[in-house]
């Protein structure tokens, strides 16, 4: 009874610290380029006022995929920020919920029957294939240093000393997956609003954009909390301070990765994407993999 | 501001799409630094969209030419209510340097309600904020199922005329 | 007979006196009657009397004893006699049969006006190989050889054209050659031990011993050039096509086996020499050889006979390499080859002559299509009897060649031999192909027809009856029922009346009008055929899979689409029958022949439609040479541990040999290059019975060789990392096909890599490769039928064609995202269950390499299975809606299996606790975690799927309604976003294309092999120059090279 209570809690709560998340964002990336920039709460505005708008949609759109799109979009980001904060569940899970979220993007691009949506769909998709590499590689390098499968026991994770700087690697190419899975330029051909017309969600608005928006907020959120469980929170945090370490950690993780990335280069090409994507990342997944081989092999 | 307007108040976010109908482009120069540091249009929460279906603002410039009509009247359509239409620059309100010619379908108020004018040729970023500015009550009011009947005009320096 | 008239054994003397009167009196009683029918009559009324007394010479013979005729009361040594063993009696019972038949064949063959001479000729070489064959006396086994060479001289240029008379004259002096060389050799060994009977020489043989190799080197000679012997078969390209086809038949069945006979006796002489084993290793390499060349030679033919000519000889390396082991197996072995070949081979020639008389010509490709008929019906029971394929005899003959080769002479002749095989199927099968080609009809003559069909009835009959095969090549002694266990192959009880069932319905179907019905009780048999085996254990599971798969297919496909609908669907059930008796038996011996038997059917589903009849042979071609690995398994486990029983696996050698061959034919890389012929370019039902049922039985094959027996750690390992590159690779593949079957194709070898790599893993993975293997038969064979529905609709699978169209009936587009969604492995489908067992399996087992080479590959899966929904999501169309059901009941299980897979992991650890395979899954255990510490918290999952619903419902709720109308945006353009001209999708995966381009070129690698065997074959053909002093040459080159190698 209690495990269900928290998660509706949690549940309230956590998509409206992620819209919060996204609001500091902006923020940030406002002031570093010398603006003043929205409140951080222009995110919750945002939402609401597109909760406030009456929706048109073309014709011809196939209703249940948008909203089986939708749906998976809005549960793969879900359920991961409620796992990742809770500690609970398997890290493949995880990244398979996540890789559910993009498939509903994928759904919902595929709903219209618009040039943009299309060509958004198919980059989205070689986007994601791209960057899903370095994710797999990062998820499996920190599973086999570590030893941990869940959530749980990453956590509380008691690692030798010498084995941090292993964990190096996964942490660099969490920082590589980042930018591209959270969808900030320079990486966000998907939804490049200027050259496709945001892609996917071109002809969606409303309510219906609202959980879009949503979804990625929240996506971002427990992006940002993963990699800080998995790497960045000292082990034996517990109680309030988790939960004030976690959010601290987590906006300074937003800024570096998220801010800086965004303000310091504009919207590569998709083929340069999928080149960079899938030469530098998978070079250093390899180099990880053969390294924590070695170290197997030396009996550590 | 408020709580309420921080938290609740669906005035504060405003998201703009931009129709160019066989404007000249020097009301597009000017829309441009809206949205740069010197004139930051993002603190008051409005957004730049690539789609009208985000839109809850449309700026239409140019005189609506032969050839743009058919374009601009489907994306228009295309536009989410409640939403606010406004006519940027001088050809938005009456054809500017181009009235009178055959290629023109007169200016925007033959083909489609325009909620608010901004005058000038082109018009200063600050009219065109001010525009923006007061088209958030016109929003509001919309919202309340209130529609307001006549205009308004926006001089080209940001003064609302007829206030 | 036996004491008829006090003659006793001399009764067989008949066998001579018959033809030779018949030859006698066709021209006599010609010369007083002037009709030239009674010429046939009377050559009939001899040859059959002859065959009378041959079949009761063979009886008594078979009986145990040896005939002993004694010519003119003179006594031997002094005296001829006949010693008619196992060797003459067969080979006399052949040639009488044989040329029975040959000669009603030829009333409808040859001109009229040549019959008097033709079948006096005829009675003639029957007479002179009659009597080397029986005959116990050197010289007058030369005198019938020299009789049988000139009649067959003769009868080669029968039609009297440039070309034949040039062939009969190389016939001709090659052949003075060999008998001049043989008489020779008979001198030598007369000066030297003063007698001239076969058996008294090899009581004296061993005074002179350089003497005697010499002799015995000019006689193997000698009587290699009649035998079709590399290089002095160069005689035979040329004669054998001249002859008309029914002179054809007789020497390629019968004339050359009594060169091989005569070596025979050549060895009887040796038996206790001291340099015995040399000549019998001298045998077995010029058999390899011999072999070797003649495939390669007949590879490149554009003459049908001339290829059937190179094949005999080709056949003639087998039994001789077979006969060099001179075991007892090897000797029934060629003498089994030698009776089923003699027979396969006249039946070929017979009924290519029926096709070359209608079309009047030999060029293959002019036969193209005349094969739609009896004569094409018996060419093919002839080719597939010889390319050893069940249900015809040729199998147990060449696997008794294989297991005899084997046992003597190791591992290295038989990879030969079965290379060489390899090339005989693939141009048989090329023939084949052509035959059954679309093209226009043929006259068929009555005579013609009459002894084609009576020897393929022969043929069929003796397939179905291998105990007679196995009395006749003991010699009645019947010991090979442990090498040939043939009395297992019979399926026994309820399961006897599923399979007849099966079979019954397969009959059905090719009923007009019928088909439905047909189809219908085939699932039902096919239900009840699946229930019979559910005492089994791990069998049952396999079969449950592979009827999942089977009812799929054939449910959809009875809303058919073309004209050969009822034979695919008859072949389909007579498949899954052969499929059902591979899984119901414990001996490999019996699964080894239903194997090869799924596989026969699976080349003539390929035949249904002729535009897919090429693709068929290059995947049949590669699957047989997969098969082959696999049969060397098997002989080296009979070898090895005496006995077929599958628990003897723990064989390691032979184990090996069977999962490496299942492993290939699951696609792994680099051999997966099969998934093109096979999946790609076949008709989506049969490409979904063979990925979604076939696959399964390869995998079970693999299970038990793996679980058996431990194979070697490396081996493991790498075939283990194998299966990972194939995940990767074919995943690739898949994503850049440019056709809706090539990405199912590659789709089908990837996930089946899963499977493989679980199951060579072990621990969690093996029940996450079980699992798997379940949803694979389930989602790979629900897109298969979804593949099929738009063929039915759109005639087209490309991708290109699509492009723009596309659309099927929402319900079916909806169950095919489900499928879909479990083929990315996306929560909480079973798809992904299997996959996250996997991965577990292989992170506990340390395979990280593996582990990111599977998650990628998962990556990539979801990549392409997009592509394959994007293609489906045009408008709506009508059509093909019986899909619907058998794809909502794949959608049900495998959501369900999703969220609750524990009462198949209950059965399945019922099922694999034979093996000692742990399956560690109980309900505990997923929730509290299994031993690497990851958990399936499918409850948790569950709720936070469900809490995630509803907030999605109370935003939706909290907003306004939405309103539809009006276009897509499109900016300010004019065009109009129709489906054809959305550019996005012809660009779809560009970047992808070029970053991997390397792969799809390397993947031709096949062709190139094919393209290196093809010049090889040229090469080695060119020694057939057509000049015949170099053929004369070749043979003296040969005696040469014997004499040199018997000296050493």
């Amino acid at each position: 009874m209690n495990i269900y209570i928290t998660y509706i809690v949690l549940g309230l709560l956590l998509p409206l610290v992620a819209l919060l998340y996204d609001g500091i964002e902006r923020k940030m990336t406002a002031r570093i380029q010398g603006r003043v920039g929205p409140p951080i709460t222009q995110s919750w505005l945002d939402f609401v006022k597109l909760l406030t708008k009456k929706v048109k949609l073309p014709e011809d759109t196939n209703m249940l995929m948008l909203f089986s799109g939708l749906v998976l979009m809005f549960a793969g980001a879900f359920i991961p920020l409620i796992m990742v904060f809770m500690r609970k569940g398997d890290l493949i899970l995880l990244m398979y919920l996540m890789v559910g979220g993009t498939l509903g993007i994928l759904l919902t691009g595929l709903a219209f029957r618009s040039p943009y949506s299309r060509v958004g769909v198919s980059r989205e998709m070689q986007m994601a294939f791209a960057y899903e590499i370095s994710f797999i590689f990062a998820i499996v390098i920190t599973i086999m240093v570590t030893g941990c499968r869940t959530l749980e026991a990453c956590s509380a994770s008691s690692i030798p000393l010498i084995k941090w700087p292993l964990l190096l690697i996964p942490f660099i190419l969490f920082l590589f997956v980042a930018p591209a899975k959270v969808g900030v330029v320079p990486v966000d051909i998907g939804e490049a609003e200027s050259e496709i017309a945001e892609g996917p969600f071109v002809e969606i608005g409303g309510r219906y954009l609202a959980i879009a928006k949503l979804s990625k907020s929240m996506k971002m959120l427990a992006l940002m909390q993963l990699i800080t469980l998995l790497y960045l929170l000292p082990a034996g945090v517990t109680g309030v301070w988790y939960w004030i370490a976690s959010f601290v950690i987590d906006g300074v993780l937003v800024f570096f990765t998220i801010s800086v990335v965004r303000n310091a280069a504009s919207r590569i090409k998709i083929d340069q994407a999928v080149k960079f994507y899938a030469t530098v990342p998978l070079a250093i997944g390899i180099i990880g993999l053969v390294i924590v081989y070695l170290m197997r092999g030396w009996g550590m | 501001m408020s709580l309420w307007s921080l938290l609740f108040d669906p005035e504060n976010s405003i998201w703009v799409y931009r129709i160019n109908a066989g404007s000249c482009n020097g009301c597009e120069i000017e829309i441009t630094p809206l949205f740069t540091p010197r004139y930051d249009a993002e603190r008051f929460g409005i957004k730049w969209v690539g789609t009208p279906r985000h839109a809850d603002v449309v700026l239409v410039t140019g005189p609506v030419t032969a050839v743009a009509k058919e374009s601009v009247m489907e994306v228009l359509s295309q536009v989410p209510d409640p939403h606010v239409v406004i006519a940027v620059g001088s050809c938005g309100v009456s054809g500017g340097v181009f009235r009178g010619s055959y290629a023109l379908e007169g200016p925007l108020d033959n083909l489609y309600p325009v909620d608010l004018y901004v005058l000038g040729c082109p018009p200063k970023p600050e009219g065109i904020l001010t525009a923006l500015l007061e088209a958030k009550k016109i929003l509001k009011a919309k919202r309340k199922g209130q529609y307001q009947e006549k205009p308004l005009v926006v001089d080209p320096a940001g003064m609302v005329m007829g206030r | 007979m036996m004491g008829f008239l006090g003659l006793g054994d001399q009764w067989a003397s008949l066998l001579i006196v018959f033809p030779l009167l018949g030859a006698f009196l066709i021209p006599f009683v010609y010369a007083f009657v002037k009709n030239k029918k009674v010429s046939a009559w009377i050559a009939i009324l001899t040859t059959g009397a002859g065959l009378i007394v041959a079949i009761d010479t063979l009886m008594k013979v078979l009986g145990g004893h040896t005939i002993e005729v004694i010519m003119g009361g003179y006594i031997p040594p002094m005296g001829i006699n006949w010693r008619i063993d196992i060797w003459g009696a067969l080979l006399t019972t052949l040639i009488y049969f044989i040329g029975f038949l040959a000669t009603i064949y030829s009333m409808g063959y040859v001109k009229e006006d040549k019959w008097v001479q033709y079948f006096a000729t005829m009675q003639v070489m029957i007479a002179g190989a009659v009597g080397v064959a029986m005959t116990g006396d050197l010289f007058n086994m030369f005198v019938f050889l020299e009789v049988a060479s000139i009649a067959a001289y003769i009868l080669v240029s029968t039609e009297a054209e440039a070309s034949t008379l040039e062939a009969s004259f190389k016939y001709l002096v090659l052949g003075s050659m060999a008998t001049s060389f043989i008489l020779l050799g008979i001198a030598i060994l007369y000066g030297a031990y003063h007698t001239l009977n076969i058996y008294d020489i090899a009581s004296k043989i061993g005074a002179h011993p350089m003497l005697d190799i010499t002799a015995i080197a000019l006689l193997l000679v000698g009587l290699g050039v009649e035998g079709a012997m590399f290089p002095l078969n160069s005689w035979l390209p040329d004669a054998h096509p001249s002859a008309p086809s029914p002179i054809s038949a007789m020497l390629s069945g019968t004339l050359i086996k009594i060169g091989l006979v005569g070596i025979v006796r050549v060895l009887i002489i040796v038996k206790n020499t001291p340099y015995f084993d040399r000549i019998l290793l001298i045998l077995l390499v010029w058999g390899i050889l011999t072999s070797l060349w003649g495939e390669l030679s007949a590879l490149r033919q554009k003459d049908v006979k001339r290829m059937l000519a190179h094949s005999s000889s080709a056949q003639m390396g087998y039994i001789v390499a077979a006969l060099s082991t001179f075991t007892p197996i090897g000797i029934a072995a060629a003498l089994m080859h030698m009776l089923v070949h003699a027979l396969s081979k006249a039946l070929l020639f017979m009924s290519t002559g029926s096709l070359i008389e209608g079309r009047h010509t030999r060029d293959i490709e002019g036969l193209k299509g005349s094969g739609r008929n009896l004569s094409g019906a018996m060419y093919a029971v002839g080719a597939l009897s010889l390319m050893g394929l069940p249900p015809l005899p040729g199998f147990f003959s060449k696997f008794l060649i294989l297991v005899s080769v084997y046992q003597k002479w190791g591992l290295t002749p038989v990879i030969f031999i079965l290379l060489a095989a390899a090339v005989e199927i693939f141009y048989y099968l090329r023939l084949t192909a052509v035959l059954f080609d679309v093209g226009e009809k043929i006259k068929e003559n009555g005579y013609i027809l009459l002894s084609a069909l009576l020897l393929g009835i022969t043929v069929v009959v003796l397939g179905f009856m291998p105990h007679v095969l196995e009395h006749i090549a003991t010699a009645g002694k019947d010991t090979l029922s442990s090498v040939l266990p043939y009395a297992s192959l019979m399926p026994s009880g309820s399961f006897l009346i599923a399979l007849g069932l099966l079979l019954g319905s397969a009959v059905i179907c090719l009923i007009p009008g019928l088909r439905v019905v047909g189809i219908l009780l085939g699932i039902g048999a096919g239900g009840y055929g699946v229930y019979t085996m559910l005492g089994a254990t791990v069998p049952a599971v396999v079969s449950v899979l592979a009827y999942l798969a089977v009812f799929g297919v054939a449910f959809v496909h009875m809303q058919g689409d073309g004209k050969a609908d009822g034979v695919k669907d008859a072949l389909l059930f007579v498949a899954f029958a052969s499929l059902l008796a591979v899984l119901n038996t414990s001996s490999m011996f019996v699964l080894l022949y239903f194997w090869e038997l799924m596989s026969v059917m699976a080349f003539f589903m390929f035949l249904t439609e002729s535009r897919r009849a090429m693709s068929g042979v290059y995947y049949s071609t590669m699957m047989t040479v997969l098969s082959y690995i696999f049969m060397v398994g098997i002989v080296a486990l009979y070898v090895g541990t005496g006995s077929y029983a599958m628990s003897s696996l723990s064989y390691v050698f032979a184990a090996a040999l069977v999962g490496v061959a299942m492993a290939l034919k699951l696609g792994m890389f680099p051999l997966h290059v099969w998934a093109e012929y096979g999946y790609k370019e076949a008709h989506p039902v049969v490409a979904g019975y063979l990925s979604g049922a076939v696959s399964k039985v390869a995998f079970f094959l693999l299970f038990i060789a793996a679980a058996y027996a431990t194979l070697p750690a490396k081996l493991n390992y790498i075939l283990i990392l194998l299966a990972g590159i194939t995940v990767v690779w074919a995943g690739y593949r898949a994503i850049v096909a440019d056709d809706l079957m090539g990405i199912l194709a590659y789709s089908s070898i990837s996930q089946m890599s899963y499977v493989l790599a679980g199951v060579l893993i072990g621990g969690a993975a093996m029940s996450g490769a079980w699992l798997h293997a379940l949803g694979h038969a389930v989602f790979e064979t629900g897109l298969f039928i979804v593949a099929y529905v738009i063929l039915l609709i759109y005639g087209t699978t490309k991708i290109d064609e699509l492009r723009g169209k596309g659309g099927v009936h929402p319900a079916i587009f909806y169950l095919a995202i489900v499928l879909f969604m479990s083929l990315a492995g996306v929560p909480p489908l079973s798809g992904f269950v299997s996959k996250w067992l996997m991965y577990q399996g292989a992170l506990d087992g340390g395979f990280g390499i593996v582990a990111v080479l599977m998650m990628i590959g998962s990556a990539m899966s979801m990549m392409y299975g997009l592509r394959f929904i994007i293609a489906l999501s045009g408008k709506p169309q009508k059509g093909g809606e019986l899909s619907i059901v058998p794809l909502a009941i794949y959608s049900l299980i495998t959501l369900g299996l999703g969220i609750y897979p524990w009462p198949f992991f209950e059965k399945l650890s019922t099922a694999l606790a034979p093996f000692k395979v742990t399956v560690p899954l109980t309900w505990k255990e997923l929730v509290l975690g299994t031993s690497g510490g990851g958990k399936y918290t499918a409850l948790m999952i569950i709720t936070l799927f469900v809490l995630s619903f509803i907030l999605f419902l109370i935003f939706y709720g909290l907003s306004a309604p939405a309103e539809r109308k009006g276009k897509v945006f499109r900016g300010g353009t004019f065009y109009e976003p129709t489906d054809e001209n959305l550019p996005a999708l012809s660009d779809m995966l560009w970047p992808m294309g070029h970053v991997g381009q390397y792969i799809s070129y390397f993947d031709t690698w096949h062709q190139g092999v094919a393209f290196l065997t093809q010049t090889v074959a040229d090469v080695l053909r060119g020694v057939y120059t057509g000049y015949l002093p170099d053929y004369a040459l070749y043979v003296s080159i040969t005696l040469a090279v014997v004499l040199k190698l018997a000296h050493i």
